[in-house]
């Protein structure tokens, strides 16, 4: 970080221990949470605009699956709440859907990119509660992301927002954010992964290597037939024990630098297999969103300066 | 309030009131590092009462076998109220610790008084098990939807549930007690779809939910044929039917003999009345 850089966003006071972490404490650049908004925002509304709207009267109001009386006992527990409790009139289900996909794009583009991700977030739980049957724990990665993108100041870099400023206020200076959204969201996936391997170890047909074959022969879990896909003999067993060892090993393994890269890369071609396989909705898509902040956006932009310089040279 | 003989600094107040959002900020960040793993560990303990008012997809256990020790209790209660609060609800267990034997499809049966019944089936189920492609899109929140509905079936195998009679009808009549309003939804939602493609037709007089159960070949068993499915009623709802008081408003099957049964909504474990 340049000493002149700017810092966007409130300063947290942290205690001794993690106030003294440079992990903790040292600005990262603004793309890192910039990449995070424009996955989510981008998701979320392929997520609203072909997952949910062609079916929406099949989801939502009363008569559908999610008629307002269906899930109503999931707001009698704990803190649940919904923006959309008791609405059954089709037309303002519509509008709120409508009104949740205007805000992703203003979460994807940067524009008023906290309120968006406040009403962003404010519907995704709403709807949820609403019809909880339509949804997986890929829509609680969904929530979760929204949550810290509200709270932090995403719109500082790859915004329209930051465009506009820029305009006014020229500079030559990158921006930089406080790292505790980026490390909080890494803290989230490792919990993700090793709770997954830890239920998954506890399973005597994981540890035989049989669970994948009893997930491709599915015909309820399975986007292809089984005798369609190309397996070689051998791949399903290995499949499904690299699947336990990745998920148990994958906080050791983001604790070594060079062992960092190929265990998301290991991650990203995971997801991609399970959305092309199965039928999970978003869910891994979502989940390859918490990785964006991981990617090193900075080098890109440093090796794309070098480009244009040795071009101009 | 200021003590009198007591000179207030305002500059040194005013920048502590400055840190207060600051402050604010590190609790809240100190506390997420102590929720994300404390919410996570506490679900390997099972401390949630299972409700009889639809799934919701958390580890829950009989209100029966509910021993939680005070800590885990109080923990859980405060972990709880923020994951749904804030939407962070921290359950992560896909496909574990056990996948499914079986996969279930949701179908309805509409009947009439004067006419032949009409078998609904679902539209994610594949019609040649051993060649399809399901596309991608709002079929995959529908697919959950069914899922849902069909998961307290994925283990029942009639052939070699009779020795468990008891603990099968029981678990029949709960699914229904649990799930009952979703289960109409789905058959009042089959059933206006229907009518609506068919408007000559007049309403049925009952409408069954029945799960078409495939079972998953073991290795080394062929996959390369079609594979046939058994179907078990679930539950049945007569659309014009009166009901006492206490009594759920869809009816539960008797797995072994087929008969439906009229449940009540408070006890599960009151035995059931009224064979159809």
């Amino acid at each position: 970080m340049t000493s002149q850089a700017p810092v966007i966003g409130l300063a947290p006071l942290l205690p001794a221990p993690l106030a003294a972490s440079r992990w903790w404490a040292e600005p990262i650049r603004a793309e890192r949470l910039a990449a995070l908004r424009i996955g989510i925002g981008t998701t979320l509304l392929v997520d609203i605009l072909w997952l949910y709207l062609p079916r929406a009267a099949d989801f939502f109001g009363t008569g559908s699956l999610g008629s307002p009386e269906v899930f109503a006992g999931r707001l009698d527990v704990g803190w649940r709440w919904s923006l959309l409790a008791g609405i059954g009139e089709p037309t303002w289900l519509l509008a709120m859907l409508v009104l949740w996909a205007i805000a992703a794009l203003g979460l994807m583009l940067g524009v008023y990119p906290r309120i968006c991700a406040v009403i962003a977030w404010a519907l995704a739980i709403s709807v949820q509660n609403t019809n909880f049957y339509l949804h997986n724990s890929g829509d609680n990665v969904r929530q979760i992301a929204l949550f810290y993108l509200m709270l932090s100041p995403c719109g500082a870099a790859w915004s329209l927002t930051a465009w506009w400023r820029g305009r006014q206020q020229p500079s030559k200076q990158p921006a930089f954010v406080h790292p505790w959204p980026v490390r909080l969201l890494t803290l989230q996936l490792v919990a993700i992964y090793f709770v997954n391997g830890l239920y998954k170890l506890s399973g005597g047909d994981w540890r035989s290597g049989e669970v994948m074959h009893d997930v491709l022969a599915n015909v309820g879990w399975t986007r292809f037939a089984y005798a369609d896909l190309p397996l070689i003999p051998g791949s399903v067993a290995l499949m499904t024990w690299t699947t336990l060892v990745w998920e148990l090993g994958f906080p050791l393994l983001m604790l070594m630098p060079k062992l960092r890269a190929p265990t998301l890369w290991l991650g990203v071609l995971f997801h991609l297999s399970t959305a092309i396989l199965l039928p999970l909705g978003l869910f891994p898509i979502y989940m390859l969103c918490l990785y964006l902040p991981l990617v090193p956006w900075e080098r890109f932009e440093r090796c794309s300066r070098r480009i244009d310089s040795q071009a101009m040279s | 309030m200021l003590r009198p003989g007591k000179q207030l600094d305002a500059s040194r107040l005013l920048a502590r009131v400055k840190l207060w959002p600051a402050r604010l900020l590190g609790t809240f960040i100190v506390w997420q590092l102590i929720f994300i793993p404390l919410a996570n560990l506490l679900d390997f303990y099972p401390h949630r009462a299972l409700r009889m008012d639809e799934l919701t997809d958390l580890r829950e256990v009989p209100p029966e076998s509910v021993q939680v020790p005070v800590a885990v209790h109080a923990l859980s209660a405060v972990t709880d109220r923020w994951a749904q609060l804030t939407g962070q609800q921290q359950m992560w267990w896909l496909f574990a610790p056990q996948f499914p034997p079986q996969a279930t499809f949701a179908a309805v049966e509409l009947r009439w008084p004067d006419r032949e019944p009409v078998l609904l089936r679902s539209s994610l189920e594949p019609a040649d098990t051993s060649s399809y492609f399901r596309p991608p899109g709002s079929g995959d929140r529908l697919f959950q939807y069914e899922m849902h509905l069909g998961l307290g079936l994925v283990f029942w195998n009639p052939a070699t549930a009779e020795p468990e009679a008891v603990i099968w009808r029981k678990h029949f009549a709960d699914l229904v007690r649990m799930q009952w309003k979703s289960m109409r939804a789905y058959l009042r939602w089959k059933t206006k779809r229907y009518l609506a493609a068919n408007p000559n037709l007049l309403p049925p007089s009952e409408a069954i939910l029945l799960m078409r159960i495939y079972r998953t070949p073991q290795p080394g068993e062929p996959l390369d044929e079609p594979r046939q499915p058994f179907s078990q009623a679930v539950a049945r709802w007569r659309l014009a039917d009166d009901l006492a008081a206490g009594q759920v408003p869809v009816e539960a099957v008797d797995p072994f003999s087929g008969e439906f049964v009229r449940i009540l909504m408070d006890n599960p474990s009151r035995s059931e009345a009224d064979h159809d």
